[in-house]
């Protein structure tokens, strides 16, 4: 019932079939808009560009511990805490802080211009 | 060898299965308190499983629970993910070896971005039930949906056997109780919310679960950080100093004393093979976003908004919650190392090798908080068993037997009763083979989980997501293949190779598969697509700019609210 407001109009055909083509006049139209080709490169450009600099943190911190052990082991200052601790930690908040700039970004931007194009359309 | 099987055991750890408690398990005298309070937690959790059960009518509501909110799934993906046994090992672990222990829990939560880019919108926005609805959107459905089905089966019957044999130790460990009675109430209670309350008991047993953890969790840290003088570098500092005398004691001159305390504080002996390593990497990260259980929950929500929110929740839930354990495992090491009643004259942790944590809940919070955090372990895999149940059984009554024998034209009422049956099936199966496999390491079914996941389930997702020429062949026969290289290339590995059928070398040299398997996988599925000519290849093409449409735009997406 809720959150569909948009798409309220354009339901009710069964998930289930299998559409060769683009069904009915709406899809159509959405699919020449020169604003849904722009965002479906700007949404593709953005999830790649996250992707990316994911598995190369990712990679790179693995292969940090497996050939430079002695870097990572170094402290910070005269403390205890090391290069390690405060690497491993950041993965850990960067994985969280790159979701939420994901997610931000398309229920924010990517989300609203959906929304005016569907609207736009249906009129 | 030995590298290869510590890798597989803290795969094992850190998602559920125990490798370490299949060792030496001793059982403990029986903990009332842990019991009464579990059972307290059952109750609350079959009040709720009736409550949902009153409302669960349609298949819709069965498979998906009718919807909650980004923030509750987030919560029960967090649930299903944190295991009461990572909890335990890979506390554990650091408290042996320090840093180590954060290597893995690293590796656990990378993943989720990767689920977030990819898969998880346009899962939403294409599927209903399972994840099988969005593999199979634009295809023949026959092929692809008993591939996605067979897939799902072998992922989670391995998944589902390392989690039952899991729960028969940690049960013997936690209170008290005989393996046998351990599996037969597991598989009860797991039987019992499935059948009656679908995905909405499902999912409030995993949120009740999480909230227990994370605030159970939160106490012990605060109780740690309070013996500290809630300084970090006094927490570390003091880790490094109780190490070195341990070090010391073990008669070691002063100089290598000092460099084994400090050794704590970074990365020790677990990766030495980067090609392993990372392999391992790439089976968690891209495992995730291939687990049929996990991918399943994104049709409890209403929308691909609300999806995209649930991850952001669950990724916040489980960093904190693997920032807690890395604090736990040094306040581990801190308080209860010099204790007798922790640890015996060795060094070693009484009780088994993975009850560092249980004993600093002792040690901060006396018997109770021992008993709470008992129940909440136990808890922990009921939530898990109950989430792969059921996509288990939505596998074989929406793929199989709605999709593919009755053609999309099942009575409803009727599809609702197979998935029922499947259930009971599976609890009985899940209590057969977790008593059957009692005795053998399960860490490994863990990995292969995973690398099945990442392997089959994972390439025919993202290719018939987002490459137009993916045709109906390319999806079935290429994700077989992917699944089938998994599953070889590990039974050639050294875990089994060499551990079990007992040969000098492995014909695979590497512990996890998932480096080499993966790129089979997609490289299988592009290569079928390309030399595929048939007249339903032209179709399935065809039809990707409104499946593209629908995955980017929503529009006619179904509401799982109203049907």
């Amino acid at each position: 019932m809720r959150n569909v407001a948009i798409r309220r109009w354009l339901v009710d055909e069964e998930t289930m079939s299998i559409t060769p083509t683009l069904q009915n006049a709406i899809e159509t139209r959405v699919a020449a808009d020169p604003r849904y080709l722009a965002l479906v490169r700007d949404r593709q450009r953005f999830t790649w560009l996250l992707t990316a600099i994911t598995v190369i943190a990712y990679s790179s911190f693995i292969s940090l511990i497996a050939f430079d052990k002695p870097f990572m082991a170094q402290p910070i200052g005269d403390g205890t805490i090391g290069i390690a601790v405060v690497l491993g930690l950041a993965m850990l908040i960067g994985t969280v802080g790159i979701c939420a700039v994901y997610v931000r970004r398309a229920n924010g931007e990517f989300d609203s211009r959906i929304a005016a194009l569907l609207a736009d359309v249906a009129s | 060898m030995v590298r290869s099987a510590a890798l597989l055991a803290l795969l094992g750890w850190a998602t559920g299965a125990n490798a370490a408690i299949a060792g030496a398990v001793q059982q403990q005298s029986t903990n009332w308190t842990a019991i009464l309070m579990f059972v307290g937690f059952v109750a609350i959790t079959l009040w709720i499983t009736g409550a949902a059960a009153r409302r669960t009518r349609t298949v819709s509501d069965f498979y998906t629970g009718g919807g909650i909110t980004g923030f509750q799934n987030g919560l029960a993906m967090a649930g299903d993910y944190c295991s009461a046994a990572s909890f335990l090992g890979i506390t554990s672990q650091i408290f042996n070896d320090g840093y180590d222990g954060l290597i893995y829990a690293i590796g656990f939560l990378v993943g989720w971005p990767i689920v977030l880019f990819l898969v998880a919108e346009k899962l939403r926005n294409l599927g209903r039930f399972t994840f099988a609805d969005v593999a199979s959107y634009r295809f023949l459905q026959g092929p692809v949906r008993s591939f996605s089905a067979i897939s799902t089966l072998f992922v989670v019957s391995f998944y589902l056997i390392a989690q039952m044999v899991g729960a028969g130790q940690l049960i013997q460990l936690l209170f008290g109780l005989p393996y046998l009675y351990a599996i037969i109430v597991v598989g009860g209670l797991m039987m019992v919310y499935v059948l009656f309350g679908g995905m909405r008991a499902t999912s409030w047993v995993q949120i009740i679960k999480a909230v227990m953890l994370l605030c159970g969790a939160t106490f012990l840290v605060i109780g740690v950080m309070a013996h500290v003088g809630f300084s970090f570098e006094s927490l570390f500092a003091q880790a490094v100093a109780v190490k070195t005398k341990l070090a010391l004691d073990s008669g070691l001159s002063a100089g290598d004393a000092a460099a084994k305390g400090r050794a704590i504080m970074g990365p020790g002996g677990f990766i030495k093979d980067p090609i392993s390593a990372l392999s391992f990497g790439f089976a968690l990260m891209l495992g995730t976003a291939g687990l049929p259980h996990i991918l399943m929950r994104f049709f409890t929500v209403p929308d691909a908004r609300e999806a995209r929110k649930s991850i952001m929740w669950a990724t916040v839930w489980i960093g904190y919650f693997y920032a807690l354990t890395f604090v736990l495992g040094f306040g581990a090491i801190v308080m209860i190392s010099f204790n007798p009643d922790y640890v015996d004259a060795a060094g070693a942790l009484r009780g088994g090798n993975n009850m560092a944590v249980m004993h600093l809940a002792h040690a901060i919070g006396g018997n109770l908080f021992l008993g709470f955090i008992s129940a909440v372990a136990f808890a922990t895999i009921l939530a898990v068993v109950a989430g792969l149940t059921l996509s288990a059984a939505s596998a074989i009554s929406h793929d199989i037997y709605a999709s593919v024998i009755r053609k999309g034209a099942a009575d409803p009422s009727k599809e609702l009763l197979v998935s029922r049956i499947t259930t009971i099936l599976l609890g009985i199966a899940a209590i057969v083979l977790g008593i059957v496999f009692q005795e053998q390491n399960v860490a490994f079914m863990v990995s292969l989980a995973f690398a099945l996941a990442a392997s089959g389930n994972f390439p025919v997702l993202v290719m018939s997501l987002l490459w137009k020429g993916c045709t109906t062949n390319g999806a079935a026969w290429g994700g077989a293949i992917g699944l089938v290289a998994a599953l070889m290339l590990t039974i050639l590995s050294p875990v089994i190779w060499v551990a079990v059928f007992g040969f000098a070398q492995p014909v695979f040299p590497y512990s996890s598969p998932a480096l080499f398997s993966v790129p089979a996988g997609f490289l299988a599925i592009w290569l079928i697509s390309v030399l595929d000519r048939s007249p339903r290849g032209a179709i399935d093409k065809a039809g990707y700019s409104s499946q593209r449409l629908r995955s980017e735009t929503g529009i006619g997406v179904d509401d799982p609210v109203a049907h």
